[in-house]
């Protein structure tokens, strides 16, 4: 089968895999909105060319393109210079959008004997010294060194929306072929504009910063909001067209949001993404006040993070939330949706005049943290009936074993005056039973477990644990600490411990999906830092049970034995 | 958000422990083929999983009610009992804490008790109103009759795989009470109280569905 399609579709597989050589991202044209780009050097040396082979996901391309090519033995046939850095990005130019790939070359006899018998691109032309292939939705240019694919696909109505232009342009096509001709130069010409770009992305201080050389992976994006605009355009925007409605298209490019990247790493024993999201001054501003909070010390005397199956927590300024809410509302979406900045602003005055921000950052101070502190059986009570000799029913209490969690949620508070009425006042309507500052919520309440509430002077403690509530814990370390005093959020899931504690094989978890687990995770955490400057970041962390663990090798590993 | 997060993490577990739930059919039967009936549907082994589905809007797609939607449903269903001819005396009691709901009755003959059980049934039967033949009592020869007007094996292939587990944890009582003690029962499965005036018959919607087991029985008393 050689078609071009069938050629792209393995080199967008395998294009992960591969790399170019000495900044070859300077040949990424000044223009791009998005950059992505992967290490080969980094991820062969951590996972050998010949381990992928004999993978079960190497065998299987193996096959595929041994069809073709009987001669075919591995992907370091393809010719690519596969310790190389290998670049895939993106341009939106006058309502197309262009995908490239830019690769390097590492044996041109043995790249163009692949191209020859799984292409049947048949306008191949010398442009410059470079070798061109032409077909519909793809331009491929090369030389010894490296290989560029440029691709497309037209907007759906593209050829309506320009047919005066384009009919004096093609004036013997029409229809198919027109789509087609049009499609060719476009995409040829944005290809050799590409090659012929004098001016680099590697000179854009945000890809230059972002752009983490020694990570196995990295992506970044120019404008996350432009980005998100170009695809709202490309999926709806013919339909607003087409209704006359362009104008009710939202413009997500003005929701604030700007430079995003990511950077991808397999660590020993971990695997890391650290990412970075920019935001425009108008939300930095807001978003700086939200962030203003630090977990209060007191919580961990009620809990042990480190000990725990898993924890979320959150650190954000209930008052200042409320009071730069309605600032958001009409930065965000009164850009977005123009045509509704009036509404905005009449909501966002109606919140503020509505809304008390103090009293309720005093109720809540948007300090969070929940913990899930073990699962396992308990008892619980049902009610069924027994009968005597004559059969008469009577109504009996028993109990069974249930698999349910225990965990533990403290909500910051400066108002336990208020709290405590606010309890009271579900003692008097029956939703729960305790007095002074212990309270249980009804089974009949909408809560599935067992519920008992302690206040004290600066927090709501939720708890499974009856005699859990209070003073018990002691022992988070002081490293859990500092990294949530430096978040805004952190999800933390300790899957050995969850392993050690559950009875899986009762939830229906098979022995080979438990020793997957067991073999390959530890914990999972993701994390997400306040904001600095005009960014927040994040970061997303697997980690391995063993820290010399090859991180690659094992997730290679884990798809082999999933697959 | 938070909430909505300790809902998730929370909710996982809980929706896959195994639930059940019984159905309880008694009826009490003069000898002029009047009588009572007290039905009950008792779910209190599974209100752990009931509550843990109420946080959710819908299951297996499936919307989940809200209580206030399911008292409404069920007092309509009261209402429909209440407006049956032969019905009178109607009682019912919904108890949310541990999802026990009843509803009795008294019934002036066979008809109207079939009536009353077709109600429960979703099918076309019991918009039309027409009874299905539940129950028989044949006064001369005092031979009472359970019947199953259903292929239950049938119903339960229409029933989605991921709630069959629901349906294999079920399971049904019936009881019959009478004046006039009982000569002799068709169904083995079925047990004869000592002063031989009510039998009981408990079967588990497994053995319901795969026929090992039926509630059908013919009662024939002294």
């Amino acid at each position: 089968m050689k078609t071009v399609q069938k050629t792209l579709l393995t080199l967008l597989f395998i294009a992960p895999l591969f790399l170019v050589a000495q900044q070859l991202d300077q040949q990424i044209p000044a223009n791009v909105q998005a950059v992505a780009t992967v290490n080969g050097e980094e991820l062969f040396s951590a996972y050998s060319v010949d381990k992928f082979n004999t993978s079960k996901l190497g065998q299987e391309i193996i096959k595929e393109l041994k069809r073709d090519l009987p001669n075919f033995n591995g992907i370091q046939d393809f010719g690519i210079d596969l310790d190389k850095k290998g670049h895939f990005y993106y341009q939106m130019e006058g309502e197309v959008s262009y995908f490239s790939f830019l690769l390097a070359i590492d044996d041109y006899e043995q790249f163009s004997n692949f191209f020859a018998k799984v292409t049947d691109l048949e306008e191949v032309e010398n442009w410059e010294g470079k070798t061109i292939m032409i077909e519909r939705d793809v331009t491929l240019i090369f030389d010894q060194q490296t290989l560029q694919i440029c691709f497309s696909d037209l907007p759906y109505d593209y050829i309506d929306r320009h047919e005066e232009e384009l009919s004096k342009k093609y004036p013997n096509l029409e229809g198919y072929e027109l789509r087609r001709e049009v499609s060719k130069d476009l995409i040829s010409s944005q290809a050799k504009r590409n090659y012929a770009s004098r001016q680099s992305i590697t000179s854009n201080r945000s890809y230059k910063s972002s752009h983490d050389k020694n990570a196995d992976a990295s992506v970044w994006i120019k404008n996350y909001g432009g980005l998100m605009n170009d695809y709202y355009q490309a999926i709806y925007g013919y339909q607003f067209n087409f209704d006359n409605a362009s104008s009710d298209l939202p413009d997500l490019s003005k929701m604030g949001i700007g430079a995003m990247s990511a950077n991808l790493y397999f660590n020993d024993g971990n695997m890391q993404i650290k990412s970075e999201m920019e935001f425009s001054d108008a939300l930095k501003s807001s978003m700086k006040k939200i962030y203003k909070q630090k977990m209060n010390k007191s919580f961990y005397n009620y809990v042990n993070l480190d000990t725990a199956l898993g924890y979320m927590t959150y650190s954000l300024n209930t008052e200042n939330m409320m009071q730069e809410y309605p600032n958001l509302l009409v930065d965000m979406y009164g850009g977005v949706l123009p045509g509704y900045q009036e509404e905005m602003d009449v909501v966002a005055e109606l919140f503020t005049t509505l809304i008390d921000e103090k009293a309720i950052g005093e109720l809540l101070t948007g300090n969070a943290l929940f913990v899930m502190e073990d699962i396992g059986e308990k008892e619980v009570a049902y009610v069924t009936y027994e009968y005597d000799e004559e059969y008469n029913e009577k109504k009996v209490t028993k109990k069974k074993k249930e698999i349910l969690p225990d965990f533990t949620m403290i909500l910051g508070t400066k108002r336990k005056d208020l709290a405590t009425k606010l309890a009271k006042l579900g003692v008097k309507y029956d939703v729960m039973t305790g007095s002074a500052n212990r309270f249980k919520l009804n089974a009949s309440s909408d809560i599935p477990l067992d519920l008992y509430m302690l206040l004290t002077n600066d927090a709501i403690i939720l708890s499974t644990r009856e005699n859990g509530l209070g003073g018990r814990a002691q022992g988070t370390s002081s490293a859990t600490k500092k990294r949530i005093d430096q978040s805004g959020m952190i999800w933390h899931v300790n899957m050995q411990k969850i392993m050690q504690r559950a009875p899986l094989e009762e939830l229906g978890m098979d022995g080979k999906s438990i020793e997957l687990i067991n073999k390959n995770f530890k914990s999972a955490t993701l994390s997400s830092s306040k904001i600095k400057g005009n960014t927040v970041s994040s970061e997303f962390k697997v980690s391995a049970p063993d820290s010399s663990t090859n991180s690659l090798q094992l997730l290679m590993d884990f798809f082999e034995d999933v697959m | 958000m938070i909430k909505k997060s300790i809902y998730i993490c929370c909710l996982g577990l809980l929706i896959i422990c195994s639930s059940c739930f019984e159905i309880i059919e008694e009826v009490s039967l003069n000898d002029d083929g009047s009588g009572h009936v007290n039905l009950t549907l008792n779910l209190s082994r599974s209100k752990t999983k009931i509550n843990s589905l109420r946080l959710l809007d819908s299951i297996n797609d499936y919307k989940v009610p809200t209580e206030t939607e399911f008292k409404k449903e069920f007092e309509e269903m009261v209402r429909q009992v209440k407006a049956t001819a032969g019905i009178v005396a109607v009682s019912y009691d919904m108890n949310f804490d541990d999802y026990i709901f009843t509803l009795s009755c008294d019934f002036s003959d066979i008809d109207a008790l079939n009536k009353v059980i077709t109600k429960f049934n979703p099918d076309k039967a019991a918009s039309n109103g027409v009874a299905q033949k539940h129950f028989s009592f044949d006064r001369s020869n005092k031979v009472f009759k359970r019947d199953y007007p259903y292929d239950v094996a049938k119903e339960f292939n229409k029933v989605k795989m991921e709630d069959r587990e629901v349906l294999e944890n079920a399971s049904m009582t019936t009881i019959y009470r009478f004046l006039s003690p009982i000569k002799s029962a068709k169904n083995a499965q079925a047990k004869i109280s000592g002063s031989r005036k009510a039998i009981m018959l408990k079967v588990s919607a497994k053995d319901l569905i795969s026929q090992q087991k039926s509630i059908k029985n013919q009662i024939i008393l002294q």
